[in-house]
């Protein structure tokens, strides 16, 4: 999809470049045909339709409210609740629909967990995440199964620079220790 | 507002030691959210939040929905006294849940204290305490969450 819609926004551009000098050369009166306007969507970091009740949270938000993974970040947004079960998981609540019911998503990929199907929020940290994003309620077809509730994405980080990277060092009462290197690849290939 | 008929929920210790996924029946869950977040001034920025779910179990009012709250509100507030400090408090509030058809746990409320240092762009130097009121809460029955714990974390960018 993002691919057509790049392909489609190329074409609108050669197009207006040709048509434009043609209107320059014969001075008739003005007139507009009907105007397609193709514009790249999606382009504010995880932004989601508009039409779909959603909450985002990115980056800045993990770091400025200190949240190392996805359960205690999604805690910041309304709709959620965030608890922990017998097995000292973390369990996400959309609107009252449990996991099962709100699959998880790594850049559009599920994440299912064969035993029972409820994910550990604990296990996925937000170091390498640019946004995570919470569809609630009806949601895109797109994502497929199990949908009932809504649906959360983990958008991971892409290197903007050729050379970038971070390193974050933790320690917290009983022995809690945290560490995270990131040291995205380069976009271009050097030649 | 959702209508669900045939709820999948789990429910824990059916025998000890194991859990099953039950049918509860027709459910209806009824919500509202809210959400606030501005700059106050040149040193406050304050935001937060507020969750209210009513969930109905419409065909067995004595089978309970369990582990969702009925309100959560998050509260959050970051002050900048002076250029490289900047501190944050963040208070939630989540009203009682039912973990089970006959245990209900206490709503609890919890503050966040954390302390930042920003001695130039790539470094940042945080201190935090959460749970500051060393608040004693369950959030599942028999788990009781952690109490007051500081933390110390540094990051560097480059």
């Amino acid at each position: 999809m993002p691919h057509f819609m790049r392909c489609a926004y190329a074409m609108g551009i050669t197009l207006l470049g040709t048509t434009l000098p043609a209107l320059a050369d014969n001075a008739m009166p003005i007139y507009e045909l009907g105007t397609i306007h193709v514009a790249p969507q999606g382009q504010e970091l995880g932004g989601m339709a508009k039409d779909q009740a959603s909450s985002v949270l990115t980056l800045h938000e993990f770091r400025h409210f200190n949240r190392n993974t996805v359960g205690q970040a999604l805690d910041l947004l309304p709709g959620i609740h965030v608890s922990t079960n017998s097995r000292n998981e973390q369990v996400v609540h959309v609107r009252g629909f449990d996991a099962r019911q709100i699959p998880l998503f790594i850049d559009g990929i599920p994440v299912y967990v064969p035993y029972d199907g409820y994910i550990d929020f604990n296990r996925f940290t937000t170091a390498d995440l640019a946004a995570i994003q919470v569809a609630k309620g009806f949601s895109s077809v797109v994502y497929g199964p199990n949908t009932l509730g809504g649906a959360i994405n983990l958008v991971s980080r892409k290197p903007q620079q050729r050379f970038e990277g971070d390193i974050t060092l933790g320690a917290g009462q009983g022995n809690e220790r945290s560490t995270a290197i990131n040291r995205p690849g380069s976009k271009r290939r050097s030649s | 507002m959702s209508e669900v008929t045939d709820l999948i929920q789990r429910v824990d210790e059916v025998e000890p030691g194991r859990y099953q996924m039950q049918n509860v029946g027709e459910g209806r869950i009824k919500g509202l959210e809210l959400a606030l977040s501005s700059n106050v001034g040149p040193r406050w920025r304050l935001g937060g939040n507020l969750t209210l779910l009513d969930r109905d179990n419409r065909s067995d009012p004595d089978t309970r929905l369990t582990g969702v709250p009925e309100r959560k509100l998050l509260l959050h507030g970051t002050y900048t006294p002076s250029a490289p400090w900047e501190i944050l408090l963040v208070l939630k509030n989540e009203s009682s849940r039912w973990d089970s058809d006959t245990i209900r746990l206490s709503g609890h409320t919890t503050a966040d204290l954390g302390l930042a240092f920003e001695p130039f762009p790539q470094l940042r130097l945080e201190a935090r305490v959460d749970n500051l009121f060393d608040e004693d809460y369950e959030v599942s029955s028999g788990f009781p969450s952690p109490g007051r714990m500081w933390f110390f974390n540094a990051r560097y960018e480059f």
